[in-house]
């Protein structure tokens, strides 16, 4: 019977994690994703994170050591500007910032609007859900900057604070369209000229 | 003047005496200067600036003008640049005094005749006045009428230029136009007396 | 100067092996410029396809499918959109605009695309441009057509010329009995527009009237009049574009509509899905310019085979240089600096022949497959292309250079020929 369980548990999962997969993309170790969008002098950005590039581990915090590392990484992603350097020119100041930590069932429920059949196979995701588990941090920005077109590249600072991340898949929405781009922690720089 | 029959080692000679090869036993040393002591690029220098060459026939790079092959020597070898002042003027001035109409000069050298290349190549020898020039039977591709007259512009200008000639021939009837006759015979003895 | 003159003046005395190597090198190099321009050319035509719109909607499947079927028509959706999924889509806050497309029948080998009006305002190429009619207007009737330039110009239409809408592409079952007019005529655009039939989205649903699972219902003919009074509201639609009030709503509208939990909806950033389709043809793209890369250096290696054939008859000009005391080096750097030449004329020649090929062919491969290759002065890609074949041909010479080199080195004056 266990064993059953185990392998509907892994079935269910499958769809599961891919309806994720398109929201998060690929939850890939080392990876993380920002999104950039501008209108005017407002720019917005959210930033997925994988618990392991911020604080090195994904499992629920076991000891006080480990609640300190997710509120340190907390308070760092909570001060964008000192993550993503932007050229002083554009005179970019942080309006809203927020970061939070969310295991991966916690923004199913959040995001997604499951009708009861869907919940209940969640259930049983759930129940096995302590040796899989994903967290990821989750931050949302918003800055105002005077002199958007004076925005020519984003240095990542990012891969200084948090060394355990690699690279960050990075698409941009601006009223001209919207672009994707790579940083890597060996390239750590985003050219954006004539972007804005 | 060095007179042989042709297999008697005459270009050989004159290849050791103009430095592109080297002797493996013994010296040779031209305008007090022992070849052997010069390295690869020194010796293509003393080449280029002592030695003014004349070959038996196809002298001139067939594409250029008359007036690039003269000048040509001129390219390696500064010393004999710095002693002419304006090459062009000298070049057709020594076209003028071998007898080649002053227009030739921009010609292309293949559609000379064979008298005239010869006569191009002298003046290609000259220029700069080189201590010596070396003639590998210049007159051989000529005929019998046109020899002499050859040999005549090319004393003249030797002359003209105090330049020592040094000639190959088969020829004995040559002999009695120059100072020194050297039989390849004799050097071939000795050579052999020597061993 | 005087060897450069005398390097020229060599290689015009060998013009008919020179020139042979030359254009050998010319049509590589046009090849490989031309494969490079078509490659550029047609990333930037399919960039300029699409503009202005922030989002494409439509049934699950992949980001890269969805953009070629909805904005190329490329390939088929494997589903539809409800009309109910369209709405509540198009009843949120953040979408300015939306547009539905409704693919699936042809006329003749043209798509037949099903639209409302907002289309001719929301869909924008090259950079922000608008559609334009060139003659007459957009649809006002229910069985009006506005069609494509290319349409117009392949099947030789005019305006209030009948049109018969087929079921299905390449089907031969025609949508007979629906009597559809042109209405008006696009202006070309070098987008899929150019070969697309438009019409209202209700009228794909008029056409449907009397057919059911791809084949008509026999015996059943409804008059037009009769159509008319029928509610026309459209079912599904294909895909959807979409304009959001802000930039900064992309993301959040995007992550919304993937998440849509009657339907499962896939919405696709344009320029990201097109990012992507690069990576997936650059595999091709690459293994063409390899193709293309290879000829260059056969045109280099035949260069250099030229010029071994050309050393023994070579060895008497040699000779001359070394006789005027030129060193073994200079013979070397000579014959270098000939295959320099030579890769920079043939460089040069292959450019122009790029240029006329340019101008020669623009209007044909713009009609046979919409693609508009600017000509314009080399990009600094080619530019380097050009530098690149020059010190390559320099590079390949250096093996009959040495030979050469070492062959003057035993002949001295005397080449034993």
């Amino acid at each position: 019977m266990k064993r059953t369980l185990a392998i509907s548990t892994i079935l269910l999962a499958g769809p599961l994690l891919a309806e994720d997969t398109r929201q998060l993309d690929a939850h890939e170790h080392g990876v993380g994703e920002l999104n950039i969008a501008i209108d005017g002098t407002t720019l917005a950005m959210e930033l997925h994170a994988p618990g392991a590039d911020i604080v090195g581990f994904e499992y629920k915090a076991k000891s006080e050591e480990d609640r300190k590392a997710i509120d340190s990484g907390v308070a760092t992603l909570a001060r964008p500007l000192e993550l993503f350097v932007f050229p002083a020119a554009a005179e970019c100041n942080v309006t809203q910032a927020s970061a939070a930590l969310e295991s991966e069932d916690d923004h199913h429920d959040h995001d997604h609007g499951h009708d009861h059949e869907h919940h209940d196979e969640h259930a049983e995701h759930e129940e096995h859900a302590e040796e899989t588990t994903h967290s990821e941090f989750h931050a949302e920005y918003n800055l105002n900057c005077s002199d958007p077109s004076a925005i020519s590249e984003i240095t990542f600072a990012y891969f200084e604070a948090f060394p355990n991340a690699r690279e960050l898949e990075i698409q941009i929405a601006s009223a001209s369209g919207a672009q994707s781009f790579e940083v890597t922690r060996e390239q750590p720089t985003l050219d954006l000229r004539g972007m804005f | 003047m060095l007179l042989g029959e042709s297999g008697s080692g005459k270009s050989t000679l004159l290849s050791l005496i103009c430095g592109t090869i080297l002797a493996n036993t013994g010296t040779v040393s031209v305008a007090g200067t022992d070849l052997a002591t010069l390295p690869g690029g020194a010796r293509d220098r003393f080449r280029a600036e002592c030695v003014g060459m004349i070959f038996q026939q196809f002298n001139l790079l067939t594409f250029g003008t008359v007036v690039d092959n003269i000048l040509l020597p001129l390219r390696f070898a500064p010393e004999r640049r710095k002693r002419v002042s304006d090459p062009t003027i000298k070049a057709a001035a020594l076209c003028k005094a071998l007898g080649l109409s002053e227009d030739l000069i921009r010609a292309k050298a293949a559609n000379l005749s064979v008298g005239q290349q010869q006569r191009v190549a002298v003046a290609r020898a000259l220029i700069g006045r080189p201590p010596i020039v070396v003639a590998d039977e210049p007159t051989s591709s000529l005929d019998a009428t046109s020899q002499t007259a050859f040999l005549d512009l090319l004393f003249d200008q030797v002359q003209s230029h105090g330049t020592t000639l040094l000639m190959v021939s088969h020829d004995p009837r040559l002999a009695e136009r120059f100072d020194r006759v050297i039989r390849m015979e004799d050097i071939a003895m000795t050579e052999r007396q020597a061993c | 100067m005087l060897i450069l003159r005398l390097a020229i003046a060599s290689l015009f005395a060998r013009a008919l092996t020179v020139g042979m190597t030359t254009l050998a090198i010319a049509l590589s190099v046009a090849l490989f410029l031309g494969v490079e321009k078509i490659r550029t050319g047609a990333k930037a035509s399919f960039a300029d396809t699409i503009s202005g719109t922030d989002l494409i909607v439509g049934a699950r499947s992949g980001s890269v499918q969805l953009l070629l079927y909805s904005v190329f028509r490329i390939g088929n959706a494997t589903n539809n959109v409800t009309w109910e999924s369209y709405q509540d889509i198009a009843a949120r806050p953040d979408v300015e605009w939306i547009v539905p497309i409704s693919l699936g029948d042809s006329h003749r080998q043209f798509r037949v695309m099903g639209t409302s009006v907002a289309f001719f305002d929301h869909y924008k190429y090259r950079q922000g441009r608008d559609l334009a009619v060139a003659e007459g207007a957009i649809m006002s009737d229910l069985f009006d057509a506005v069609i494509g330039a290319d349409v117009a110009k392949t099947l030789n239409y005019s305006i209030n010329d009948p049109i018969i809408v087929a079921h299905g592409i390449a089907s031969f079952k025609e949508h007979d009995d629906q009597p559809f007019r042109i209405s008006g005529i696009l202006e070309k655009t070098g987008t899929p527009v150019d070969r697309t039939v438009i019409v209202s989205m209700e009228a794909i649903e008029a056409i449907h009237v009397d057919w059911q699972g791809g084949g008509r219902i026999p015996g059943q003919s409804t008059p037009v009049e009769q159509i008319r009074q029928m509610d026309l509201t459209p079912k599904a639609v294909t895909a959807a574009l979409v304009g959001v009030e802000s930039p900064l709503q992309t993301f959040s509208l995007q992550r919304a509509i993937n998440n849509y939990p009657e339907e499962p909806l896939l919405a696709v950033l344009p320029g990201v899905a097109l990012q992507e389709l690069w990576a997936i043809v650059g595999v091709a793209e690459t293994a063409l310019l390899a193709v293309s890369g290879m000829v260059v250096v056969t045109a280099l290696i035949g260069m250099m085979a030229t010029m071994f054939s050309a050393l023994n008859e070579r060895r008497r000009e040699m000779a001359i240089f070394r006789a005027m005391g030129a060193r073994p080096n200079m013979i070397l750097s000579m014959l270098v600096l000939e295959a320099a030449l030579t890769a920079t004329f043939g460089a040069l020649l292959g450019l122009s022949l790029l240029y006329l090929g340019l101008v020669i062919a623009q209007p044909i491969i713009d009609s046979a497959y919409g693609l508009w290759l600017p000509i314009e002065f080399p990009s600094t890609r080619e530019l380097a292309v050009f530098l690149g074949v020059v010190v390559a041909g320099a590079i390949v010479s250096l093996v009959p250079a040495l030979r050469a080199y070492r062959l003057s080195l035993a002949d001295g004056m005397l080449p034993k020929t």
